[in-house]
């Protein structure tokens, strides 16, 4: 979703735009059902919104992590050997 | 002789005409700045490859008579049987409502918009819906709002609300109001249960909220306010998986394991299938009805015997529920209609032609009426003269079978009410059709008196 898109969602509720939308009159389109479409737009908007918001706190939390890993990486390299009971299962049944 | 289409008028965009089976659509001048656009794209040609929409042949337009102030001119095949969402079931109505939406998210994403959303626009082909408006199509305008989105709730969402979370049929009431149901309607009956459901407090509780406000202010608001396309993308995802959810609460009956709990033996069902089978290969009709269709084994047997499609008529909810989905897995030309036949489908609308009786629609080349004689004579009291009639009127040959009053099943409807019966007999029956018609065979089912009996006119 663009980022732009969702600005403009936004602004649906409260902001009049000079963009005039043409009319269709074949059909009357109740009160009702354009109040509707306008909040049910708002809303998916702020959802797009909350969980870009929501991606970029977790791709920020990623890269914090990341960059601590990186620090203590010397630390522990000698340490890691592949110790899992899957690993050697699967390092035995090579053996076979 | 040409004539226009009586449920033709509502959209200036064109115009359908029929002359003899062949249907013609007008184009007028104030459309065709859209319909160009709209034919410039493969999206027309690639639904009607795919059987989503009603194939079109552009033709020029002094082929009608009547066309020659039109932009263009269409020609359309015939289609085989026009049916109204009053007669369909639940999962009918799903499958069309689905289908809309389906069809409005995909011609979305090739910026084309629908001008309407009228279930009579969606026609079954067997149990494929197919869209049959060619003129609803026109270019997506950014910013627009969902101009049918209160016609889509009254034709399509809010009948399949009432009996998914009410537990009522809603053909009746569709029936009685052609439009469909409106939404401040079905708010006032919904379960408070259901009210909490976000879906239906966001859709139904707050737009019918909203609609009794009536505020003009609302449309210079929505004139300057743009939609999103994104915007109705979600909306109509939304509705289809909300709709994609809802099931048939009606009351079950009996009728819908008929399969398993039939009162026949087994040697007189297969007398049955036979009897029915040689009728239909003797015949060779295109078109049958199969009056009190029931779960559709002998619809599905007329179409193994060579009948080109079957439109199947019962007014049980649940057997209808059970042939629809048998006709779906076969993927057979049947069409299993909600009918009841005391009270067929009758003229309304404009003018009272807008929407066509059931028999002024079509008519079979056969019928099959097998053991519903006695619904119609002993459980609604309709005299035998007359059901005579209305057999022989409706298909030049067909098959009845008659169930007498020493049936079992004829006894227990006779145990709750008094014998004012004194002319259903077997005799007074063969009597009567032979009056009308030629009795080409007679067979007895069983020893309670149950016959099969061909007849042509």
């Amino acid at each position: 979703m663009k980022i732009k898109d969702i600005k403009f969602n936004l602004l649906i509720i409260s902001i009049l735009m000079l963009i005039t939308a043409p009319a269709y009159a074949y059909l009357d389109s109740g009160t009702g059902s354009v109040i509707i479409q306008m909040l049910f737009a708002g809303i998916a908007g702020l959802l797009a919104i909350l969980k870009l918001y929501w991606e970029k706190a977790k791709a920020s939390w990623r890269w914090f992590c990341h960059l601590f890993k990186r620090k203590q990486k010397p630390e522990s390299k000698p340490v890691s050997q592949p110790t899992s009971s899957l690993n050697q299962k699967s390092h035995h049944d090579k053996t076979r | 002789m040409i004539k226009r289409d009586s449920a033709s008028f509502r959209d200036p965009a064109g115009h359908v005409y029929w002359q003899e089976d062949t249907i013609y659509r007008t184009v007028m001048p104030g459309f065709a700045e859209a319909f160009d656009a709209v034919r410039q794209t493969q999206v027309i040609k690639n639904w009607i490859d795919k059987g989503m929409l009603w194939p079109e042949e552009q033709v020029p337009t002094n082929q009608l008579e009547c066309a020659q102030h039109a932009y263009a001119l269409l020609k359309h095949p015939k289609f085989p049987f026009i049916s109204y969402p009053y007669e369909w079931s639940f999962a009918m109505l799903k499958d069309a409502a689905l289908f809309h939406l389906e069809l409005m998210l995909d011609a979305l994403s090739h910026d084309i918009m629908l001008n309407d959303a009228s279930a009579f626009n969606v026609q079954f082909n067997g149990v494929n819906p197919v869209f049959i408006d060619h003129l609803a199509f026109r270019p997506y305008v950014p910013g627009e709002y969902w101009q049918a989105h209160k016609q889509f709730f009254e034709q399509f969402l809010n009948p399949l609300l009432l009996q998914a979370y009410c537990g009522v049929p809603f053909q009746g009431w569709y029936r009685g109001n052609v439009n469909g149901i409106s939404t401040a309607e079905i708010a006032k009956l919904l379960p408070l249960r259901c009210r909490l459901n976000w879906h239906v407090f966001f859709h139904i509780m707050l737009q019918a909220h909203f609609d009794k406000a009536q505020r003009p202010d609302v449309a210079k608001v929505a004139k300057q306010v743009h939609m999103p396309k994104h915007g109705l993308q979600h909306l109509w995802q939304s509705l289809h998986k909300w709709i994609s959810k809802l099931h048939d609460k009606a009351p079950t009956s009996h009728w819908q394991s008929y399969a398993k709990t039939h009162s026949y033996e087994n040697e007189q069902f297969a007398i049955k299938k036979v009897f029915v089978s040689e009728f239909i290969e003797q015949t060779q009709p295109d078109l049958v009805w199969d009056l009190g269709c029931n779960i559709g084994i002998f619809s599905e047997l007329a179409l193994q015997a060579g009948a080109k499609r079957v439109i199947g008529f019962d007014n049980d909810h649940s057997a209808l529920a059970v042939a629809y989905e048998t006709a779906k897995k076969n993927k057979l030309a049947f069409t299993p209609l909600f009918m009841d036949m005391t009270n067929p489908s009758p003229a309304q609308g404009w003018y009272e032609t807008e929407r066509l009786s059931l028999t002024k629609r079509n008519k079979p080349d056969a019928i099959l009426a097998l053991a519903l004689v006695h619904h119609l004579a002993i459980g609604a009291n309709i005299p035998l003269p007359m059901i005579v009639d209305w057999l022989i009127d409706l298909a030049p040959t067909g098959v009845i079978e008659f169930v007498p009053k020493t049936d079992p099943m004829v006894q227990i409807m006779l145990s709750q009410r008094q014998d004012i019966f004194t002319d259903y007999t077997i005799e007074a029956f063969i009597n009567l059709l032979s009056q009308k018609a030629n009795i080409i065979l007679r067979v007895k089912l069983s020893e309670s008196g149950r016959e099969l009996i061909q007849f042509r006119k």
